[in-house]
Parts: C-alpha cells; structure tokens; sequence
C-alpha cells in the first residue's frame, strides 16, 4: 500500500473517484437519516452489504483492469461467471471423486479451471488473429453463456450443501462484534494479487507498455503474443473465482448468473481513472470505482429503484464514466 | 528449414489476406447457403419438414426481423463501428407501441410512427455520443443498451403488454400472396438501404468513412453529421424490427430481442463485411441473414438444442471474422 | 565496388552485403552494401524514400530481408526478430525514440529484462540504482524516477542512448537524432558520440545535415532510390560531391522550366498563430505563383498550411484576405468553399480512399456538383473523371478501377483532380512528390506549371531542397513554427546555402 501512497497524486483520476465516493456516501448518509433514522454510514451497511454486494464484481474488475490496460477488452466475462458456476454447482452435487471438502475442493479448482480455459482461448484469438478483442471476447460470450445453457439443459442446479454455500454466503467471524463476509476476504485476496502483478511484476509492467504502444514493446524484445494470453487468462481466472463464489452465493448453478456484469467490471475499472483507450488504470481505483457502483445501486434501492431503473443508471454511468475520461471530439 | 516454415507461412498470410482476391466473401457465403437449403431437403430427417410452405414462411419471417436490423448494421459496421443496442431497441420500440395502443389509445399507424420515431431517439443517443466525443461506439451502445433494456421493462414493471389489436398483429402475421409482410417490408428496406449506399451522398461517405475518417475530413465533409445520421439509421431499423416482432407474438414484451445484435454481427460479417469498417454489401448481408436463419431452422428440424446453437453463433462470427481479418503480425 | 579482399577481413563490425527487398513487388533496396568498422561514425545518407530507414530496419529485425548476407563480428547471421538484433548487440534509435511516454526512465530502460528479486518480483530499488549508472556514464541530470513525458526530446534521446549502452550495445543507429535538438543540445550529442567511439562503439549517423556529418563522421555510404551510390571516407569527398551523389541528375533537367509571372495577390495571411505551434505567420500568395515552403521536419510547415486550410485550429488574431476581402476559415469545409483544395502529405491515409473507385475519388470533396434531387447522377460523374483522366494523363484502366490498385503517382494525380474538381483557385500541396518514381515526378512538375498557367496558385511544401529550388517562384523557410526567411527569384536566384541556413534558425537577411 505503502508504494501505491507515494504514488497517488491529489489530481490523479483515482483521487477524484475516492472523492466521489465520499460525497455519495455522504449525500446518502443525509438522506437516510432524515428519512429512515439509521446511519448509511456503518460497518453493517458498507461491508456486510455494500461490499459484498460489489465484492464478486469487484473480483472481476480487477481483471478487466489489465485487458483494459492493454488497449483491450473482455466483454465475456459475465458468461465465464455462468459457465465455471454451473460446473462448479454440478460437481459439487454430483461429487463424483470424493464427498466433503474434498469434493468441493475439486468442484472450485474445476470452476476456476473453466475461467482459465474460456480466458485462454480469448487470449489465443487476440494474440494470434486480427480479430479486435471486443469482437472476439463478444463471440466467446455467446459460446460459454450458449455452453452453460446446454450444459444444465437451462434448467439451474440447485440444492447445493449448505456447506459449500458458505464460499459465497458465509462470514468469517473475527470476534463476536466483528465478521467479514467471505466474498469481501475473496475481493481484497484478488485486489492484492492483481496490485502486486501490476506494481510489482514485469507482466503488469508489460501489460501498461502495451496499452501504451504495442510496437516499442515488440521492439523492446519481449513477446508480446504470450503476453496477451496472460492477460486473457488472468480474466478468465478471476471470472471463474467470481463465478465459483457467485453459485455458493446463490446456492445453485444458474445458467443465466452474470448476465450485464462485463458492464459492471467495465465502468468500475473507468470509474476508477482507468483508460478505455488503454495505457492507464490502477487497481486500486478500480476498486474504489466498483465502491462508487455498489453504492450507487444500494443508494437507488434505498430510494425504491427497482432492477430495470438501475439498469438506465447503469447505462448512463458508464457512458458518462468514460466520456468524461475521454472527453469530446474536437474536430472541426 | 527454417525458410521452408517461413514460406508457409506467407502463404497462409496470403491466403487469407484482404488484398488478395481469393476468397470473395459473398460467394463463399452463397455456396454454403446453397449447400445448405440442398443439404436440409435432401437429408432424410429433415426433408419432409423442410420442404413445405409453412417451414419456408416461418424461416422468411424469422429472416425478416434480423435482415432488417442486419440492413442498419451494415451501415455501422460499414463506418467501422458497431451498435450493440439493437437488441434493447427491439424492445423498447415494441413496448412503445403496445403502450401507445392499449393504454394511451392511440391508432394503430399513429403507434407505429411513435415507436419508430422512439427507437430511432435511441439511433441518433448513441450517434451524437460517437460523434460528439471519444467514446468509442462499442461502449457508448453497450451503455445505452443497458438503457433501453431498462426503459423497456420500465413500462410495465417487467411485464408484458399482451393482448394487441388484431389490426396490429397483421402486420407481423398476415400476408398477401402467400409472401407474409414482414418479407414485403424487408425487401424495401433492402432495396431503400442499397440506394442510401449506393445512390447518394450520404452512402459513399460511409463507405468513405470506414476507409479513411481523414481524407473524408479533409474532403470538406462534416463527418459528425455522417456518424449521426449512420446510428438514426440503425435505430430506425430496430425499432421496426421491434414492431414487426410485437405484432408477430401479439404481444410487446420486454425481454425481446436480447442477444438479437449477435445475428444482426454475424449476418453483415459472414456476408463478407469487415468489421475494421470500409467493406460490406447489402447483397452479402442478406445472404448471411438467410445462412442463419437456415442454419437455425435446419438445427431446430434436427432437434438440437436451442442453447447449442448460441455456441453455434459465437463460432461462427469468430472464424466470418478470422477469414475476414486473417492472423496478427504482432509476433 | 567495396567487396576487395582487404576489406573483407579489415575489422569490420557489420558487412551488410546485396541486400534486396521488394513490397508488393516495389523496389524498397536492391543489392545495397553497407561496411562499419569498429568505433568509426558512418553516415548514411540519401534522399527521402532512398532506403535508409529500410535497411536499417532490416538490420533490427522489424522487417525481413529478401536476399542477401549480413555479417557481423565475422560472423554470418541471421536478424528475424528485435530479440536477435538485441542480442548481436546492435541498437536503433528511432526518431520518435521509441519510449513509452507514461512510464519512467527506468522502466523505460528496462523493459524486458527488468531486474526481478528472488520471488520473481520487479525490484524496481535495484532499477533505479542501475539506471543511475547508465544516466552518469551518459553525463545527464534528470532522475531514474522522472516519467518520460516530463522530459525534453534531447534528454529523451540521451535515455534511448543510455537505454542501448545498458543492453551492451556495440553498433548504434541513430535516425535523425538531431532534427528536434536545439545546436546546444546537439553540441552535447556529439561529445557523447566522441566519447562512445572512443569506447570502441560503432555509430550508424543518419543525417540530412550534411554539415553535421562533415563534422562527426568518419565515412559516408549514400543510396538513392533504393540503391547503393558508393561508401566513400568522409575526407575525401566534399559537400557538392555529395549532393551530386544523393541526387544523382542534374537539377536543371529534372524541372521543367517555369513560364507563368506571378501576378496581383490572391491570399494575404497576416498574424497566424497556434499556440506551441506557430508563431505570427504572415506571408502573401500571388496569382499564378508556385510558393515553395521549406523547414526541417518538426518546423511547423505541415501544421501552417493545415490551419491555414481549416483541418486544425489556429489562434484568434489571424487575418486572412482572400482577394482583398476578408474571410475566415474553420473547417475543411469552408476552406473548400472559399477555394481553397489541399493535397496531404500521406497520401494513402488523407489524400484518397484506398477501397473506392477512381471516379468516386474525384468527386469526393464536391459531390453536390453531381447531385441532382439527392440522388448521385452517375453518368455525369463518369463524364467528369474521364475528362480529368484525359487532362492529368491519369494512367488508370477504367474510371471504375479501384484506387489501391494505382501506382503511387497516379494515386497523387487523382488527389489533384480531387482539388481542381471543387474549382480551388489556392492548391495546396504538402510533398506532392513523396514516394512517386522520378517519371511521374515529372508529370506532376509539369501539371503544376500547367494549372499555374490557368491562373492558379499553388503553395508547395518540400523536403527536396532542389525541388524547391527547382520549382518554386518564391521560397518561404520556417523553423519552430516561425517564418525566418523569404527568398525571390525574380530578385536573385535561390540558393541552397542561404535556404539551409534560414532552416536551421538563422534568420536571413
């Protein structure tokens, strides 16, 4: 943490999102006092259920954050969260090697397993054909949602364990005041993981380089195809994460789990400063982006927003998140 | 040896090479259509099922909604851009009309005019966007398709709008000649998009614009306008895909339409047309509308899955595409 | 020829022998040679399109040659990729210094073989330190941490230099590297080339200063046209030698002669400015003129004429008159409908629409004219290109032939039938001749002269010095974004002297 501190510029893009943030908990914290009576404000409201409504979003974020660095984009992820999902659900029903955490063992690195498989493949067309990347990842969408379908035949896998619902539903209790929620401990595990391999590894050091100018990259010696996949696979990897926590959570394997959340993953990595363009994102403004999300959707629940006018939000946010990042078109 | 490799390699660079005249997208896409109705009326399992009027109306009608949102994606992908809202769009139109119909009380023509002109609001939304500032048109439709998801389950809180006038539903339903209208509607859309492309003004800038935005600017042609006018356009062809679906099930429904833009994508591109923009013609993207709705249809008649052929679609818009762009050179 | 026993084994570094490589069947080098020994400064010169950039290309990788042998420290190798040259100890500095802007110097420097720790993490203490190092042995003050985009393009260049040492370069290429330092920063660069070479370091020098090459190089190798001149000792030869030898023809065939006298003044600019761009340019346009404009890449003249036509913006405050009367110009729209048709410098990307018909090029910029009730009348069109492709010789097989398909000089003239179509009275023509063959050089000269004749004006900027001198009526120099000198030849003839000076800063008397 202490290296991204030093760092972080007061008029960095991240700082104004954290800005953001506190303005939209503050105006949110005036308004549920003055008509609730309760504080929005608390560990209770901001991570028992704001974070850990974001957290498998979040998850997901912080992956695009490194396609999007790369002048790239991942637009599949939503189906890679529905396909590991119902893999996972189903090995953990059917566990076919061993019952227990054994079982469950085998069911979670399957799921993560899929989610690197789906994101290899992203990266194999994107390394090795022209097709641009939000066409590819666009095809493989409909083909990982279109193998979650036909794996369930549409019909979700449920009655799962209690005990292996607890991956998406359950708390870690600290002490008797104090419990985190399972998937928030997953989202800081992965923020770590992907801040340490973009600050601190030569493939995060690449990755931006190549968002940056793909040549001077190629020229610097470096391969930039293997690169690519690495990218993929990361996504592909935290997609599955996300989706192996998205079935505990929802205590069954749903075909149609993750529908729109690439648009999730993509406004909280612009959100938070990020580069649609390529070139420029951190992580740690992602997830302050994927917080300004959480609190937003929460806030329009609070006011009796139902999902669709979300959906408008939604929309608009990103449009706007990524306008005001890239600015207007000044040709005359 | 290591020549020997090498050389292959040209080669199948060559092959698959834009510059190189070999592979003619539209003939290719014709061949495998024709390869295709003859394969379904001669394979035993399909034949009966698949020679017969009513199979050939159903699959013209299922063509026409998706020819006609394929006639406005053309133009996008023409420019070298996208619309990914189409989808939503369908929706949002038919709901208007539904809407306009049995709760405001308006007439049928006058409802239809409503929801067009609605849909296209959303055209020109998404065109002033990729105009007037830097967001690339991917994201600007991802986000207002969002949107118009949104809006459309607005109206009824996520349900449907059932019930239309019958007056309404002839329109998707009815026919004249054993030609149902939609058909007729699509084949002016087809007719009234060549001429937009090939007879006017506006046509050749978008053709230009797909090649080169700056030797257009130089040109003395404001492009903006151009880009604007493109995305009105593919909005108008939505919204009436959108009423023509609304009358067809006699019912406006919100959902309708989602994952719709990914055959309206594929149709332009298994018709030949590049997705980088510069390359497509309204002849190659009818042809791939048909190679799909055929494809569906034959799946449907052999029983496969509805689900399966999602895979289907995903990989055939990956290697329309991948014939279409060839390898990377970035090694 | 170089191919004497003697040099064979006399310390060459790098023997680069016959080598040829076509692009789509273009000449880009044929059996082109090139000889460096040890710590000597060569030079390598030769007009814009001669293969310079080409060769050395080949030479890291980034393209492979067609045939031929490259040698190196006796060795025959093979170059295929970036790695390979890397790893010969060979190193190009390119003009645009390939840097990546966001990052810091020393990611910069070390990217691709950053110093990681034992968990295989960047240990980004131990990159500073040694970035350090390289930046001393480079004499430089900014720091490892500064990001490349603080920094100013000569201490860019002195990162691109350390950045080679650091990777053991032993043959360095520098392309331009002086054309956006100021003659300080230049004094530096060349301390910094003495001392390499004194290291044993060998320097490829490519140069359009040829004083600068009389000043720091030890040999000269000159192509032209993709092919090799000679390699000669930089002190046997002199400067008029080289000239002859880089253009290879004699100037006063190469142009047709001039026959229109300028007449009254057509376009009056006065005050032009953008900000970091241009500076208070004034200068005047006479009917029937050929005005040549000349600077050194980065001068500005490019930017000029495009605000000046309406493509970019410009500041408040300038004064345009056009025929007297004032006018202002915002787009390329109205610069058109005042009369104003310009000619980019890259062709391919601005000048004309690759996918489309010669027949729809044409008409791009004025398709109104052949609109009847919104509908494009095609057989006037055809009609109208044909004339033009009679009229400008416009070598094509049908009006219907698509523009890729055409030669790099008919492409050019189907740009100019673009202009004329849209009745300009002010062409403006950025490098009409840039990568066209010498024939249709001389056809363009000759269709210049012609619409001259007509009444036309023609602004023309070049980076062919005798190309201005050889067509020009008047001469105008910029240098950073400033006029600094303005030479007639109804008044005395022009120089190449006088006009290199004034480029390079020095205002002319």
């Amino acid at each position: 943490m202490n290296l991204s501190l030093k760092k972080f510029r007061y008029y960095t893009p991240e700082f104004f999102a954290l800005i953001a943030l506190c303005v939209l908990c503050a105006l949110l914290e005036w308004y549920s006092v003055a008509v609730f009576e309760k504080n929005f404000v608390s560990y209770d409201n901001l991570v028992i259920n704001v974070a850990r409504q974001v957290s498998l979003n979040a998850i997901i974020a912080c992956g695009m954050a490194f396609a999007i660095l790369s002048g790239g984009i991942d637009l599949s992820v939503g189906a890679i969260v529905a396909f590991s999902g119902v893999i996972t659900a189903s090995l953990v029903k059917n566990h076919p090697v061993a019952p227990g955490w054994t079982g469950y063992g085998v069911a979670i690195a399957a799921g993560i397993a899929i989610g690197l498989l789906c994101g290899l493949a992203n990266g194999l067309i994107v390394a090795y054909t022209k097709i641009p990347p939000f066409v590819a990842t666009f095809a493989t969408m409909s083909v990982a949602r279109g193998s979650a379908y036909v794996f369930t035949n549409g019909t979700p896998i449920s009655g799962l364990p209690a005990a292996f619902n607890e991956v998406g539903k359950g708390y870690w209790n600290v002490s008797a005041a104090l419990r985190v929620p399972i998937p928030v401990i997953l989202c800081l595990v992965v923020f770590v993981f992907c801040w340490f391999l973009l600050v601190r590894t030569r493939f995060g050091r690449y990755a931006c380089a190549i968002g940056n100018n793909v040549d001077t990259v190629r020229l610097a010696g470096i391969n930039v195809r293997k690169i690519y996949i690495q990218i993929y696979m990361l996504v592909g990897f935290v997609s599955g994460i996300s989706g192996v926590a998205q079935c505990g959570r929802l205590a069954s394997g749903q075909p149609t789990a993750g529908i729109n959340w690439e648009l999730d993953a993509i406004a909280s990595v612009v959100i938070g400063g990020g580069n649609i363009a390529g070139g420029r994102v951190t992580i740690f403004g992602t997830l302050i982006g994927a917080l300004i999300i959480g609190v937003i959707n929460t806030g329009l629940n609070m006011l009796g927003m139902l999902y669709y006018n979300q959906l408008i939000v939604k929309g608009f946010v990103v449009i706007i998140a990524v306008l005001l990042r890239s600015g207007l078109n000044r040709e005359s | 040896m290591s020549d020997d490799v090498r050389e292959m390699g040209g080669i199948r660079r060559l092959w698959l090479s834009p510059r190189v005249q070999f592979y003619k997208p539209e003939i290719f896409a014709t061949a495998a259509l024709v390869a295709l109705v003859l394969f379904l009326s001669l394979y035993p399992k399909t034949t009966e099922s698949f020679i017969n009027t009513g199979n050939f109306m159903n699959v013209t009608r299922q063509v026409s909604m998706n020819g006609i949102i394929a006639c406005g994606m053309t133009f996008a992908i023409l420019m070298g851009g996208i619309d990914l809202s189409v989808g939503s769009v369908v929706a949002v139109a038919g709901m208007i009309a539904g809407d306009c119909m049995m709760r405001v009380g308006l007439s049928v023509p006058v409802s239809i005019i409503i929801a067009i002109l609605g849909g296209s609001l959303f055209g020109v939304f998404n065109g002033v966007i990729a105009a007037y500032t830097n967001v690339p048109p991917f994201i600007a439709t991802l986000g207002s398709m969002s949107i118009a998801r949104g809006l459309a389950l607005l109206f009824r809180a996520g349900y449907a709008i059932s019930d239309l006038p019958e007056t309404f539903n002839i329109l998707g339903q009815g026919q004249i000649f054993a030609i149902p209208y939609a058909t007729i509607i699509l084949v002016v859309m087809i007719l009234f998009s060549w001429f937009l492309l090939h007879k006017t003004i506006f046509g050749r800038c978008v053709f230009a614009l797909g090649w080169s935005r700056e030797t257009l600017r130089l040109s003395g042609i404001n492009i903006k306008w151009v880009k604007v006018r493109i995305f009105t356009f593919v909005g108008f062809c939505s919204a009436l895909a959108g009423v023509l679906m609304a009358s067809r099930v006699g019912s406006a429904q919100p959902m309708v339409g989602a994952g719709w833009e990914m055959d309206a994508i594929a149709a332009v591109v298994i018709g030949g047309g590049n997705i980088a923009g510069g390359r497509a013609t309204m002849v190659g993207t009818i042809i791939g509308a048909f190679l799909l709705g055929f494809l569906s249809n034959g799946l449907n008649l052999m029983g496969v899955s509805p689900y399966l052929q999602n895979i289907f679609k995903g990989i055939v818009i990956l290697v329309a595409v991948f014939l279409r762009s060839g390898w990377s050179e970035k090694r | 020829m170089p191919m004497s026993d003697e040099t064979k084994n006399s310390g060459n570094i790098l023997e680069m022998k016959a080598i040829s490589k076509f692009f789509f069947g273009n000449r880009a080098l044929e059996n082109v040679h090139l000889e460096i020994k040890y710590g000597e400064v060569h030079a390598l010169i030769g007009e814009n399109g001669a293969g310079k950039s080409t060769l050395m290309k080949i030479l890291s990788g980034a393209y492979e040659k067609d045939s031929g042998e490259i040698i190196f420290e006796g060795n025959k190798v093979e170059i295929s990729t970036p790695q390979d040259s890397q790893k010969l100890g060979v190193s190009i500095i390119y003009q645009e210094f390939n840097l990546i802007r966001g990052m810091s110097v020393s990611e910069n420097m070390f990217l691709g073989r950053e110093p990681c720790n034992a968990l295989g993490l960047i240990d980004s203490r131990k990159r500073n330190s040694d970035t350090q190092i390289w930046l001393d042995k480079v004499s430089v003050k900014f720091k490892p941490t500064d990001l490349v985009q603080d920094l100013s393009s000569a201490q860019a260049q002195f990162v691109a230099i350390a950045s080679a040492l650091s990777k053991g370069a032993r043959l360095i290429v520098m392309d331009e590297p002086t054309a956006s330092l100021t003659n300080k920063e230049t004094e530096t660069l060349f301390k910094l080339i003495a001392d390499l070479k004194e290291q044993g370091i060998a320097i490829i020098f490519i140069s359009h200063h040829l004083d600068e090459i009389f000043e720091i190089c030890d040999s000269v190798t000159v192509l032209r046209d993709g092919l090799y001149v000679d390699t000669r000792p930089i002190a046997d030869i002199d400067k008029e030698t080289l000239i002859r030898m880089m253009v290879g023809r004699e100037l006063s065939k190469e142009f047709p002669p001039r026959l229109t006298t300028p007449g009254e003044s057509v376009l009056n600019v006065s005050g032009m400015s953008r900000r970091g761009v241009l500076k208070n340019i004034d200068f005047t346009l006479r009917k029937g003129e050929i005005l040549g404009i000349y600077g050194l890449v980065g001068s500005g003249r490019t930017e000029m004429v495009r605000a000046l036509y309406g493509a970019d913006r410009r500041d408040r405050g300038a004064g345009l008159l056009l025929y007297g009367k004032p006018i202002d110009i915002r787009s390329p729209r109205e610069g058109i409908s005042r009369g104003l048709g310009f000619l980019p410098e890259e062709r391919k990307q601005q000048g004309v629409i690759l996918g489309m018909s010669v027949a729809n090029n044409v008409t791009l910029a004025a398709m109104e004219k052949i609109t009847r009730h919104a509908v494009l009348n095609e057989k006037e069109e055809l009609e109208q290109t044909e004339k033009f492709v009679r009229s400008l010789n416009i070598k094509t097989p049908s009006v219907h032939t698509v523009v890729q398909t055409l030669s790099g000089g008919n492409q050019q003239k189907v740009v100019v039938a673009k202009c004329i179509f849209t009745d300009a009275s002010v062409l403006i023509f950025d490098e009409p001749t840039r990568g066209i063959d010498v024939g249709a050089k001389y056809e363009i000269y000759l269709l210049m002269n012609e619409l001259t004749q007509l009444g036309k004006s023609i602004i023309m900027i070049s980076s062919d010095l005798p190309e201005i001198i050889g067509m020009s009526d008047r001469v105008l120099v910029m240098w950073e974004g400033r006029l600094t000198g303005e030479f007639d030849k109804a008044k005395a003839p022009l120089e190449q002297e006088s006009i290199m000076k004034a480029a390079a800063g020095e205002v002319a008397a």
